[in-house]
């Protein structure tokens, strides 16, 4: 290429007046040209000579940009460094030309980027740039490739720059001034850590520094939604964090500046402040904080003590245990910053008991405890002696005091206090024993402590003794070591605890009982079973057994005590023998008196919530095998007295109302057995009751027993069809497919439709039977079996209605156990259901729309626990099916009323199992639905006749109001819209609606308005529903003026 | 400081009787759910609005204090009066006007409009009584006590917030 050529392509990059194409054309004929060396750099320069010199202010700067293109561009251009020293010389002179400024600062990223300078170059760039140009005439991408040059020349020249000193940090920090650009912002933050790392010169500037850095805190800043870069106010708030944790110099204005924000009104602020007080203390270092300890404390104190927000109180307490963790390390800092706290808080404890100060300033304390073993010892050497002369001055005046029962409560909170602060120690103790090896700090004053708490005991006032019982167990459960059963108290003080505790739960006091029962609990979840098994239990069954029948109320209190020691696992497995004794003893065949009966029920009910609570395979599988066939057997027993020792009709029903009463706790024990037991274990129970209940094989249970016992079979007497759900519960627990057993389905099957035997035993047999199809493999099943089998009947003429109801119920079940599992005939099966919704007989109706109820309710079987099919989302994907099915129906069926508000109730219906994700997704559908049926009540609200279309509506309006009250739990935001006419109905049925459940609901739904929708929404109701709601204040039913006044008093004080 | 530091804390179950008494306002048998049985108003329901009233100086309820007791309300349905006493924990308690505005407050707002609600200071309990009770039983100071802008309301919003 000549000269000529090249001049041309300059000429038509250069000229203004060309267009975007041709000048962009030609640069990138000029790129390759280049590229490919056809053009040396030298002859590019020269062709540029007359624009470089160029007195026109635009031509200067497009030559000059065709140069800083050139370099940026061709980042393998061969330059040889006396090429290299003559363009830095040019750019460097050029800086000082303000028109070009933007060009040359390209020019030197590409310069510098693709190329090394050599010495002092890079120097006198840098110079000229933080002389020459002013950040703010630049564009902000220039501004940051300043930022991007001296970012590379710390990569390739450092000792080039750190020649600068002191100018380096001037200009630059002159630069970085004022930046508003967020992507500038943050490349700066990141790259001052560097610069302070290398600069040590940076220490004179400090002040400078921080003024820069602290006008941007706090960072508030709202990312556009779709802004490329996508920077966050997180990336800006940490990349500022490290700047100002990046040299402990900063702490002197830093610390200061922090506490100052604290002190702020607005509470996001003072969170923030609080979070970044502790993160910059945590860098500095505890050296570096302490002048600054009596602000920090005066500051956290007036936060704590006088601020009335919640979380800030709760941040300001947090930001102390963090600040004590921190001082930790070094522990003439973490003395003194103990020592100001310590003194002050004794003050306010001694001289203001009970009053807030007090209670804050005792958890305060709580916090130092917490904070690490060896701030622990600090406050507990101050603290203790302090409070057990202040407690002992107490005990003193008190004596033949007429105050004595203030001094009583002086003595109560300081032992609440103690109570604390032996939590806490207990908590810093054994969670930092690996980095703490001394012993645990609450050691020397164990004895006195125990001394002084059971001489408490000893005191005349309950409040004192049940708060000296709490400290007591928690003094117990201390360790001397993380190692486990090592207690600071030796064994026989801890009996004496035990015995103490265990003899106050006969106690008259409830609150005392309680407190030594949550004692009791305390310890034995921390101390080894065997002593709790040596004595605790023992006794504690002692008392269930003799306690007398009709004192049900101590009974009750006892097997709660006995329950909420056996929620604690390891003691659970120690003590299934005794469970098994007290169900033995219990299951009688007939009991003497009725309180000797309901003593009975007690201790099986709370046996069963004992088993229900545990999940545990193991200790379940213990109770699989010592507890399932004594209890079984029990119950039979009890059936088999009452079919053969009682003749007269009116006997047996007063035992066999006993009975069911028994087999309801009983029924929930064997269910919680079978579910947690071992597969095997599950596998060999299913096996032995089908053998008991299907082949008569009864010796199982009764070794020498050869009677016969089929208790489906239809010739059975009814009595003995009273054992089945005992059966049916296992059988719908079982892990296993047991469809492949043909007489078991059909035994099932039969006896749920069979209308001689009871409504309970029936269904019963339907879950069972349903739990059964569930598991059975999918190809099995067929609509054709259900068409011929239960829809045929169900529409048939000649099946009586309450056969039809009982199939419609085993429908619904079956319906469920295919949904569950995801069987696609389901839907079908549904559809079918929602088409009864409009059958002509009324209990059909109101069965099928009930069924949707059962349809996604939670139950016993076909959950996870019963070893059931279940299909993912399985709910959500009915639900969408259901749901439109229903709503075509309703919208149908608009003109009927009647019929359209039996759908609606079924949809309600459907709605309440459904989850909310999924409802706040149809939101717009059932919205205006429920709001539909609200007021076409509210208008049509004048016939108070009580006909069946009145009831139908009474029955609708209550579940359009529970599925309001539903919708306005979860997302009380949607019906933000919906206000204007929401409101007004909602007032006027709470004042008119005709049965207290409706008033009471739209009560609850307009408190709940109340406190869930944003202020500025519900502001302009206020005055109406106060006004409103007024006639409901004098409501005939209490519960109605009960929510009324919660909810007048709500809207009363609505708060931004 | 607070005029009384180390207020009694009365448990607020102390003694059996009173304690069958209290529990049976949670009692589900009070509240009848037959349509057409009529609850008249009652001692328990009153004492129910302001048991939980809390002091404006410590984290107490008026029940846990003793200031409100409920044989100190009588309320006659068919005149339409509710006479309460309420007892300042100490006799020189500088918040016994807040204390009882606040209660007078919160039955206003709970209570329909056909009740007259007397809030008297229990007598012999405080040291300016009559003034106490003046105060509190004038219309005119009371609303403008609780005027829009006034702190006043602030602190008796606060103190009846639980319900």
């Amino acid at each position: 290429m000549n000269q000529n050529e090249l001049l041309q392509l300059t000429e038509a990059y250069c000229n203004n007046n060309n267009e975007d194409s041709v000048r962009s054309g030609a640069l990138n004929h000029i790129l390759l040209s280049m590229s490919s060396k056809k053009i040396e750099i030298h002859s590019l320069v020269l062709s540029l000579g007359d624009y470089l010199k160029s007195r026109d202010s635009i031509l200067r700067a497009r030559g000059t940009l065709l140069l800083s293109e050139v370099l940026c561009r061709l980042p393998d251009l061969p330059l040889n460094q006396d090429q290299l020293h003559f363009l830095s010389a040019f750019f460097s002179d050029r800086l000082q030309d303000y028109s070009c400024a933007a060009e040359v600062i390209k020019g030197l990223t590409g310069l510098l980027t693709n190329h090394t300078l050599e010495y002092p170059n890079n120097q006198k760039i840098l110079r000229g740039i933080f002389t020459e140009v002013h950040p703010s005439t630049l564009p902000h991408s220039h501004r940051k490739m300043v930022l991007q040059i001296i970012n590379i020349m710390f990569d390739k020249c450092l000792p080039e720059i750190q020649e600068l000193k002191s100018d380096f940090m001037a200009g630059y920090l002159q630069f970085i001034d004022g930046e508003k650009d967020p992507r500038n912002i943050l490349y700066s933050f990141q790259l001052l850590p560097k610069v302070i790392k290398n600069i040590p010169e940076y220490a004179k500037f400090t002040e400078s520094l921080f003024e820069i850095l602290s006008c941007y805190y706090p960072i508030s800043f709202n990312p556009k939604p779709n802004d490329p870069n996508s920077i966050s106010k997180d990336d800006l708030s940490n990349a500022l964090l490290s700047c100002f944790v990046c040299t402990p110099l900063l702490a002197q204005h830093c610390i200061p500046f922090l506490i100052d924000k604290i002190c702020s009104n607005l509470v996001e602020t003072k969170i923030e402040s609080l979070h970044t007080l502790v993160y910059c203390c945590k860098n500095y270092g505890p050296y570096a904080i302490t002048p600054y300890l009596e602000d920090i404390w005066s500051t956290l104190r007036t936060n704590i003590l006088t601020h009335k927000k919640e979380n800030v109180i709760e941040e300001s307490k947090k930001t102390i245990f963090q600040l004590t963790r921190i001082f930790t390390r070094d522990e003439t800092v973490l003395n003194s910053f103990l020592e100001i706290i310590i003194k002050e808080c004794l003050h306010h404890i001694k001289s203001s008991q009970d009053s807030k100060i007090s209670i804050y300033c005792a958890s305060i304390l709580f916090q130092t405890v917490c904070a690490s073993p060896i701030s622990s010892k600090i406050v507990l050497k101050t603290i203790l002696p302090n409070l057990f002369s202040f407690f002992k001055d107490i005990s003193i005046a008190a004596g033949g005091n007429e105050s004595g029962t203030l001094k009583i409560n002086e003595q109560v909170s300081i032992i609440g206090l103690l109570n604390d602060i032996i939590k806490a120690n207990m908590i810093s103790f054994q969670q930092q024993e690996k980095q703490y090896d001394g012993e645990n700090p609450l050691t020397p004053y164990h004895d006195t402590l125990y001394q002084l708490l059971s001489d408490s005991l000893l005191n005349s006032s309950s409040a004192m003794r049940s708060a000296s019982i709490e400290c007591l167990s928690n003094l117990y459960i201390s360790k001397k070591s993380n190692d486990s059963f090592n207690f600071l108290l030796d064994r026989e003080k801890r009996d004496t605890i035990l015995k103490v505790l265990v003899s106050l739960i006969n106690s008259t006091d409830d609150t005392l009982r309680q407190k030594s029962l949550d004692s009791i609990y305390n310890i034995a979840t921390n101390e080894e079973t065997t002593i709790l098994n040596g004595y605790v239990v023992p006794t504690l069954l002692q008392m269930i057994n003799s306690v007398s029948a009709d004192n049900t109320r101590e009974l009750q209190y006892y097997l709660d005590a006995f329950g909420k020691l056996c929620s604690h696992q390891l003691l659970l497995d120690t003590v299934i023998p005794q469970i098994q004794g007290l169900i033995q003893h219990n299951i009688k065949e007939s009991w003497s008196t009725k309180e000797d009966f309901e003593k009975s029920k007690l201790v099986l009910l709370s046996i069963s919530k004992i088993l229900d609570s545990s999940t545990n395979e193991t200790s379940m599988t213990i109770c699989c095998q010592s507890i399932l066939f004594p209890l079984i057997k029990g119950l039979f027993k009890q059936i088999i007295y009452i079919a053969t020792a009682i003749n007269n009709q009116q006997q047996q029903q007063q035992h066999l109302d006993y009975f069911n009463i028994i087999c309801t706790p009983c029924l929930d024990t064997i269910r919680s057995i079978i579910q947690n037991t071992s597969r095997s274990s599950q596998e060999n129970a299913i096996t032995d009751v089908i053998d008991v209940y299907l082949n008569g094989n009864l010796s199982l249970l009764f070794p020498d027993n050869v009677q016969e016992f089929k208790p489906f079979a239809s010739a059975t007497p009814l009595i003995y069809k009273y054992l089945i759900p005992i059966f049916t519960c296992i059988i719908s627990q079982s892990k296993t497919d047991l469809s492949s057993n043909q007489s078991l389905k059909q035994a099932l099957f039969d006896t749920s439709l069979d209308l001689n035997v009871p409504d309970h035993i029936s269904i019963e047999c339907v879950k069972s039977y349903a739990s059964i199809l569930n598991k059975q493999s999918p190809n099995e099943i067929t609509i054709e079996y259900f068409k011929s089998n239960i829809i045929a009947p169900i529409l048939s003429n000649e099946s009586s209605l309450p056969l039809k109801l009982r199939l419609i119920v085993l429908l619904t079940w079956c319906t469920k156990a295919l949904l569950t599992n995801g069987h696609p005939i389901n839907i079908e099966l549904a559809t079918f259901i929602s088409s009864l919704i409009s059958n002509p007989d009324s209990d059909i109706s109101k069965l099928a729309c009930k069924s949707f109820y059962t349809l996604l309710c939670d139950s016993d079987i076909l959950n996870d626990k019963s070893g059931s099919v279940i299909k993912i989302l399985y709910q959500q994907k009915f639900f969408t099916l259901m749901f439109s099915i229903l709503l075509n129906s309703f919208k149908e069926n608009k003109d009927n009323q009647m019929l359209s508000s039996k759908y609606l109730i079924a949809i309600s219906n459907l709605l309440e199992h459904v989850s909310k994700d999924m409802l706040l997704g149809e939101l717009d559908e059932i919205l205006p639905i429920v709001m539909h049926s609200l007021k076409s009540f509210v208008v049509t609200n004048n016939n108070n006749e009580d006909t069946n279309e009145s009831q139908q509506s009474y029955l609708l309006l209550e579940s359009s109001l529970q599925t309001l009250l539903m919708l306005i739990k979860e997302t009380p935001t949607s019906f933000t819209s919906y206000l204007d006419s929401l409101v007004p109905s909602l007032i006027k049925l709470s004042v008119s609606a005709p049965n207290q459940k409706s008033r009471k609901s739209s009560l609850e739904i307009l408190y709940f308005i109340s406190v869930s929708i944003p202020y500025h929404n519900i502001y302009p109701f206020r005055g109406k529903v106060i006004a409103g709601i007024v006639p409901a204040l004098d409501d005939k039913k209490r519960l109605v003026r009960r929510d009324a006044s919660k909810c007048r008093n709500s809207w009363y004080i609505l708060s931004k | 400081m607070s005029d009384n530091p180390n207020p009694v804390v009365y448990i607020v179950d102390g003694e059996k009787e009173k304690q069958n008494q209290l529990n049976s306002l949670n009692n589900e048998s009070r509240y009848t759910v037959d349509e057409d049985e009529i609850d008249p108003f009652d001692e328990l329901e009153i004492f129910d609005l302001v048991r939980n009233i809390t002091d404006p100086e410590h984290p107490l309820t008026l029940e846990q204090l003793n200031v409100v007791r409920i044989e100190n309300i009588t309320i006659d349905n068919e005149k339409g009066t509710i006479k309460l006493y309420f007892t300042p924990t100490v006799p020189h308690c500088s918040m016994a006007n807040l204390i009882g505005l606040s209660i007078k407050e919160k039955l206003s707002r709970s209570l329909p409009k056909r009740f007259k609600v007397d809030v008297i200071v229990t007598p012999g309990s405080h040291s300016s009584e009559s003034t106490v009770n003046k105060q509190l039983n004038d219309k005119e100071r009371v609303s403008a006590a609780l005027d829009k802008s006034s702190n006043i309301l602030t602190i008796v919003n606060e103190s009846i917030r639980i319900n």
